[in-house]
């Protein structure tokens, strides 16, 4: 600012001052965007997901995603389950039965939004609904395999519009809690989870910290409608991700593994 | 370096410099948080693309704000919900949670500008983005935006008036 202005009135100089600064973005961000770079650019070979080990979620660009990291063959993994649902409330996740499409088909009317991966013992094998409500169907897929990383995610609905409750300011929070468990299915006691706002990067990472209770129960309380990671780990142990996006309106990623639809009559319900 | 001959290492080394930067425009030209994301990405996408048309004599960052502003141009346009408001709330109250009272001051002063911001028409925002909060000068913006040195520094007196009844407004507001 070497030419002929004044200086700007005090009391702006000190809200400029405030903002000049720029912030570094989260690693998980910058690895996501650059992944989708690369494939809408063409970049060929090795190299497109940074040192994070994210390198698998390429192309996934906005929406849901759930992963799950597993060990390779023989060794133990664990899984995320992480369940998002409205401050107005709705089915309590359970770890029995089949908790997925319940939870699912008892919130129609919420903006509720739910991610499972079940690991099973024996060969890997993946379960992966999601809903989003606000009018969308549930979506749901079953895949298996030996793969070290699996992706669940959807849509590229051309001219789904995003529901009103997109990333705005006075949206229900919605709360993030679920269990840890080992392969067996048993609950993994003080399992470290983390819970990161994946958008926050132009503020500063956000990020939340818990150990599990005796019952593998982790609770981060409300949170924004955003998107976000959630992490667990136990020394020695590979640690299981799940990304998740409570904005969930358009999903996307290589895997096409589940897609949300838009139903007929959306609008009229949101306005 | 044009789409067929720039290497990669050499556009991710930029792209890694880089996008803070944009992010943080893209914010304040007022995009939703919730469209950071495509947003930085459409505008890398320009700049593999267009990086033939980039005077290497001149600063990149001018460069690169002429590029997110027409994209963050293009997306409110067609936003079709025109009543949010454009600011990077969920970003900026999740960081508000993290950051502990130290940072809150600061958090407040960032959430208070980039409103204040929101109520310049774009044209008087980016002159005062790139001057006082990106520090170019008058020359240099006026080639990016491409109008005149002189209507630089009348939008720039424009924007800070109408920056600063802004910030009176929103704290009254807030009292």
């Amino acid at each position: 600012m070497n030419d002929r202005f004044d200086s700007p009135p005090r009391e702006l100089g000190v809200l400029f001052a405030s903002e000049r600064e720029i912030p570094a973005v989260a690693t998980v961000l910058r690895d996501r965007i650059y992944a989708r770079l690369r494939s809408t650019l063409g970049f060929a070979g090795p190299g497109g997901g940074g040192n994070s080990g994210w390198t698998g979620l390429s192309g996934a660009g906005i929406g849901a995603i759930l992963a799950v990291l597993l060990g390779s063959g023989g060794v133990a993994f664990f899984a995320v389950r992480a369940l998002m649902e409205s401050s107005a409330g709705g089915a309590p996740f359970s770890s029995e039965g089949n908790p997925t499409d319940r939870a699912i088909e008892g919130r129609s009317s919420a903006a509720p939004s739910l991610a499972s991966m079940e690991s099973p013992s024996g060969p890997p094998r993946f379960r992966a609904s999601a809903s989003v409500g606000a009018g969308y169907r549930p979506a749901e897929d079953r895949f298996g395999g030996s793969a070290r990383e699996q992706s669940v995610d959807a849509a590229q609905d051309a001219g789904l519009e995003s529901p009103q409750w997109f990333g705005q300011r006075g949206v229900e929070p919605r709360r993030i809690a679920g269990r840890v468990l080992d392969s067996d299915g048993r609950p993994l006691s003080r399992a470290s989870v983390s819970l990161e706002g994946i958008l926050s990067a132009a503020d500063g990472a956000f990020e939340q910290r818990a150990l599990t209770g005796p019952d593998g129960g982790f609770d981060f309380g409300l949170v924004s409608a955003w998107t976000y990671v959630v992490t667990a780990s136990v020394t020695g142990r590979r640690s299981a991700v799940v990304s998740i996006d409570l904005r969930g309106a358009r999903w996307r990623s290589p895997g096409t593994a589940a897609a949300l639809r838009e139903p007929a009559g959306f609008r009229q319900h949101s306005g | 370096m044009t789409p067929g001959s720039v290497d990669e290492p050499t556009f991710r080394a930029l792209y890694e410099r880089e996008l803070p930067y944009v992010l943080r425009t893209l914010q304040r030209l007022g995009v939703p948080a919730s469209d950071l994301e495509d947003l930085a990405h459409e505008i890398f996408v320009v700049v593999y693309r267009r990086w033939g048309d980039y005077d290497s004599q001149r600063p990149l960052r001018p460069w690169l704000f002429g590029i997110a502003l027409r994209t963050a141009s293009r997306a409110l346009d067609r936003r079709w919900r025109q009543a949010e408001v454009p600011v990077g709330n969920a970003a900026l109250e999740m960081s508000a949670v993290s950051a502990g009272d130290a940072v809150a001051g600061v958090q407040d002063a960032r959430d208070l500008l980039l409103r204040a911001l929101a109520a310049l028409d774009v044209d008087h925002r980016a002159v005062c983005i790139l001057h006082d909060l990106d520090g170019q000068v008058a020359p240099e913006i006026a080639a990016v935006l491409e109008i005149p040195v002189n209507t630089v520094y009348s939008r720039l007196r424009a924007a800070r008036q109408q920056l600063a009844a802004a910030v009176r407004r929103l704290q009254g507001e807030g009292k």
